[in-house]
C-alpha cells in the first residue's frame, strides 16, 4: 500500500508529531506509515482519511507489486 | 495542541512513555527489594524460614507486577508499537519454550540447579523481549 499522506500533513503544515497526537498514534507511526514502512489498520486509516476529509482511497492506494 | 516540530515526539508519546517509567521504577523498587531479602530460599529439614516466606512473598508480587506493566503497556501502545510488542513476544515465546525443554531435559539427566536456571530463563525472557522490540523498531525506522 503506498500513501500521499506526507502531501496532505504538509497543506495542513502540520508535523508528524502533531498528526500524531490528532490521531492518537506516535510521531513514529506516522512516520512509519508516511514512508511506506507500516500499513495502518483500517480502522486507523478511516481515522486519517476523516481527518483530512477524504476518502481512504484518496490517500492510500494498494500497490499489487508492493 | 502543544507546538511541536517534526523532532519532537507527540504529546500522547511522551505521557505514555512517562507512565511505563514510573510503572517501570515502581516493579524496579520492588524487585529490589525481592534481591535484597535473597535470591534463594535456604530450606533445610526444619521447613521455609520467616526470610524464605517473605522472599518467596515479596518476589512474586514483584513478578506480579511487572506482568501487569508489561500489560498495560501494550494497552497504552498504539497499533504499531503493540504489533511491534507481538512480534518480539512471538519470538521470545519460542526461545523460552526451547529453554524450558531443555533445562527440563538437563534436570532429568541431573546436571543442573533447576531453581537457577528457571531464574535466568525467566530474566533472560524480559531482556530478550525488551531488545526485540528494541532492535524491531530500529530495523523499522
Amino acid at each position: 500500500v503506498t500513501n500521499i499522506l506526507r502531501q496532505f500533513r504538509v497543506e495542513h503544515k502540520w508535523s508528524q508529531a502533531e498528526l500524531g497526537d490528532r490521531l492518537g498514534v506516535s510521531r513514529q507511526t506516522i512516520n512509519a506509515i508516511e514512508t511506506g514502512r507500516y500499513d495502518p489498520s483500517l480502522p486507523l486509516a478511516f481515522k486519517i482519511a476523516g481527518l483530512f476529509g477524504k476518502s481512504i482511497e484518496d490517500i492510500f492506494v494498494f500497490d499489487s507489486n508492493s | 495542541m502543544n507546538k511541536s516540530t517534526n523532532h519532537l515526539e507527540s504529546t500522547n508519546e511522551i505521557k505514555r512513555r512517562k507512565t511505563n517509567l514510573r510503572d517501570g521504577l515502581a516493579v524496579g523498587v520492588i524487585l529490589l527489594a525481592a534481591l535484597l531479602v535473597g535470591s534463594a530460599p535456604q530450606v533445610d529439614s526444619v521447613g521455609p524460614s520467616m526470610r524464605d516466606i517473605a522472599w518467596a512473598a515479596i518476589s512474586y508480587v514483584g513478578v506480579l507486577a511487572l506482568l501487569l506493566v508489561s500489560y498495560l503497556g501494550y494497552r497504552r501502545a498504539d497499533e504499531r508499537q503493540k504489533h511491534i510488542q507481538l512480534k518480539a513476544a512471538a519470538v521470545t515465546f519460542l526461545v523460552v519454550m526451547l529453554g524450558l525443554f531443555t533445562a527440563e531435559m538437563l534436570y532429568a539427566l541431573n546436571g543442573i540447579n533447576l531453581n537457577s536456571v528457571i531464574q535466568i530463563l525467566f530474566i533472560g525472557s524480559i531482556v530478550l523481549w525488551t531488545m526485540l522490540q528494541k532492535l524491531i523498531e530500529y530495523r523499522s525506522r
